[in-house]
């Protein structure tokens, strides 16, 4: 090949970037450059030397990929001389104890061999090692040129490798990335993300061990869900910071920097950072924005650890502390809550107490307050009767007036019970079907209207479907009122009517009336009338409170239209029977 | 006027037991209390009355405990028994006539001649 075409190869080996593609033509172009019958292409590259690709006239190169380390050169005076001069070499045969089978039956038959190196700058990159079989020795100019080829291709075959690795390394950092998020999303709790990471970095880096270590108080520990400690004690390998700072660590855990120790490099024979059965090991920082967590150790890759092993673990450590941070900041959120939580139920237990309690105690005044009644009233129906002695005629309004005091205040009591029932649930309603009409007619006799007309308005039969006891006493509560809230007087009209839904009682008297901004309290407990402490009417405000909760109880409701001097229409509403209960499914045949 | 006719009043506070045996005695009516619980039971077995006046709340034994274990035995299993209580249980709607009470009153509305006429009403 004259120098033109050495250009044009040249530029068409530069130009592709498929090491295997350069390697096969390579091989092809030397073989037949050096007429040779075997031709080999072994690369140089930290140490390990690789057979590569092997072609044989007639044949298509192949792919060895034989890796024996350099050491085997000292078998190889051929090799270790080509190297060692740069120059081309050579010999005869090219047999060695340590050639591998594959090969050694071809060398046997090795009359002349020759190695030429190809240059990588001032290095030697690769060796093309040629053979024949006939008793011919190999041209020099042909070997030469051969070289200058080579030269040239090997550059090409670097950049390729370099593209192979750089492509290599970011499908790794792909790979990385995607990985770390797998775990991110789907890791249920902190041991299995941490178990991930650690295995994840592992076959990533080519590290048989993988641990996080992190600081706890003043010493460092290891995470349990370390990688590849099978066998090892885990609990066990820990050292103080201060063995930590003193082993030059303090770079890694607090100047974000890395670093890398071979095993005669580790910090003392017996430091647990390198326990003895590690070879090489890389130590990332692992931390917060805020403070060092610790570090991120690989252990023993068999090809070293670069600069993208380095790269994989920064990244592996930065997604562990955030999610560390996650974890904990959630953490930190349930606690809370839960606190919160804690806080709340006890906060209403104490109140629900304090509330038992003063219903406990209420209900418990209210009984006692019962026994001096009945003896009040036993009493003063003795005087009254005269049993004991007649009493003057003057002196029965007194016992008169003695007796509804008593009374009144039996009432009051009895309502303060009922109030503190409702309050708590107790009342039951037992619903039936009731002739509110009669009702009405019942209590209206039974009440002490005084010197007022009770009108009664209920010409018809009115059914509603409520508890006969319950619409009883709140009849009884709106007529009371009517009577003590017309104290000048007046007539009181109860009118029973209703429509399809509902029974109305409209109990309207022509007494004080309420005043508007009043309105609105009416029904809650323990509210009164300003009006109605002026005139002296007594009553503890609890009637209608009481009222409206038995009405609602029902179903039905209470309401009212007043005016402030004209009399009050309090309409009580219950409701009919519910309509015709559903079709019952027919049974199955 | 004697009519022989026994009531048991079992009631723990003494001015109201006072207040209703004036009346009944006045009436005619020979009248026994018992202080508790335990003292209402035995006198119930023992004297046999002809009507017993329960209050509820009492000492040692509680009224509704008196009227079970009476029930039990063949002595007491069908005398009148009226509850006479300041205090409202709720489960007295449903309890009461399972354990075949005549009446239930509340000591605060029944005046001693209220009691009174009850008392021959029921004897």
């Amino acid at each position: 090949m004259d120098t033109a075409e050495l250009a044009s190869v040249a530029v068409e080996l530069l130009s592709s970037t498929d090491p295997r593609d350069i390697r096969a033509r390579l091989v092809r172009l030397a073989l037949e450059e050096a007429t040779a019958d075997r031709c080999t292409l072994t690369s140089v590259d930290r140490g390990v030397f690789r057979v590569e690709e092997s072609y044989e006239p007639g044949g298509q190169p192949t792919f060895v990929g034989h890796e024996y380390p350099l050491s085997h050169l000292d078998d190889q005076p051929l090799m270790a001389r080509a190297l060692s001069s740069g120059e081309v070499v050579t010999g005869e045969s090219l047999a060695t104890p340590h050639t591998p089978p594959e090969l050694a039956p071809a060398l046997q038959e090795v009359r002349h061999s020759a190695i030429v190196p190809l240059h990588l700058g001032t290095e030697v990159g690769a060796v093309f090692v040629l053979s024949r079989k006939r008793d011919e020795p190999f041209d020099p100019a042909a070997l030469q040129r051969i070289g200058e080829i080579g030269g040239v291709a090997v550059l090409s075959l670097h950049n390729a490798r370099m593209l192979e690795g750089v492509t290599a390394a970011q499908r790794r950092g792909l790979d990385a990335l995607a990985l770390f998020s797998q775990h991110l999303a789907t890791s249920e709790s902190r041991t299995v993300f941490f178990g991930r990471m650690s295995e994840t970095v592992g076959g990533l880096t080519g590290a048989q061990r993988v641990a996080y270590w992190f600081i706890d108080g003043d010493e460092l520990r290891v995470q349990p869900e370390a990688y590849g400690f099978a066998g090892v004690d885990i609990a066990a390998m820990t050292m103080t910071l201060q063995a930590a700072l003193s082993a030059g660590l303090f770079g890694v855990l607090y100047a974000g920097e890395s670093a890398r120790y071979k095993r005669q490099q580790a910090a003392g024979p017996d430091s647990p950072l390198a326990p003895p059965f590690v070879a090489n090991l890389l130590a990332v920082p692992w931390r917060t924005s805020e403070a060092s967590l610790g570090m991120l150790v690989a252990y023993d890759s068999a090809s070293g650890f670069g600069e993208q092993d380095e790269w994989i673990m920064r990244l592996a450590a930065r997604a562990s502390s955030l999610v560390l941070q996650g974890y904990t900041a959630q953490q930190r959120m349930l606690q809370l809550q839960a606190d919160e939580m804690g806080r709340l139920r006890e906060h209403g237990a104490r109140m629900a107490a304090v509330d038992r309690r003063k219903s406990d105690f209420l209900k418990l005044a209210s009984h006692e307050l019962r026994g001096p009644l009945t003896l009040l009233r036993g009493y003063i129906s003795i005087l009254q009767e005269g049993t004991i002695e007649p009493l003057p005629a003057k002196l029965m309004p007194a016992l008169d007036r003695m007796d509804a005091e008593v009374s009144r205040m039996n009432e009051l009591v009895g309502q303060m019970l009922a109030a503190i029932r409702l309050e708590h649930g107790q009342v039951k309603v037992e619903a039936h079907e009731t002739r509110v009409d009669e009702l009405v007619r019942k209590v209206v006799n039974a009440t002490d209207a005084g010197a007022r007309r009770v009108v009664v308005e209920a010409p018809e039969p009115a059914l509603a479907f409520a508890d006969r006891g319950q619409v009883e006493t709140i009849i009884g509560n709106l007529l009371s009122n009517a009577v003590k809230y017309s104290p000048d007087g007046g007539d009181i009209t109860v009118a029973v009517h209703g429509d399809d839904t509902a029974v109305e009682v409209d109990v309207r008297d022509q007494g004080i009336g309420i005043a508007a901004d009043e309105v609105g309290d009416l029904f809650r407990p323990f509210s009164r009338l300003h009006a109605a402490e002026l005139r002296g009417i007594d009553g503890v405000g609890l009637g209608l409170y009481l009222s409206r909760e038995l009405a609602r109880a029902q179903d039905g409701d209470i309401t009212v239209a007043s005016e402030a001097g004209s009399g009050s229409a309090f309409t009580l509403r219950l409701p009919r029977r519910r309509a015709a209960p559903l079709p019952v499914a027919p049974e199955e045949a | 006027m004697t009519r022989g006719i026994d009531v048991l009043l079992v009631e723990d506070d003494e001015a109201i037991a006072e207040l209703y045996r004036a009346r009944l005695l006045q009436d005619g009516f020979r009248v026994s209390i018992a202080r508790d619980g335990e003292e209402g039971l035995r006198l119930a077995t023992s004297l046999r009355p002809d009507l017993i006046y329960l209050d509820l709340r009492l000492p040692k034994l509680g009224g509704l405990e008196v009227l079970r274990e009476l029930r039990k035995s063949p002595a007491g299993a069908s005398v009148p028994v009226v509850i006479l209580t300041n205090y409202e249980e709720p489960e007295l709607g449903t309890v009461g006539p399972s354990l075949g009470v005549e009446y239930i009153l509340l000591k605060a509305e029944t005046t001693p001649s209220k009691l009174a006429s009850l008392t021959a009403q029921l004897t």
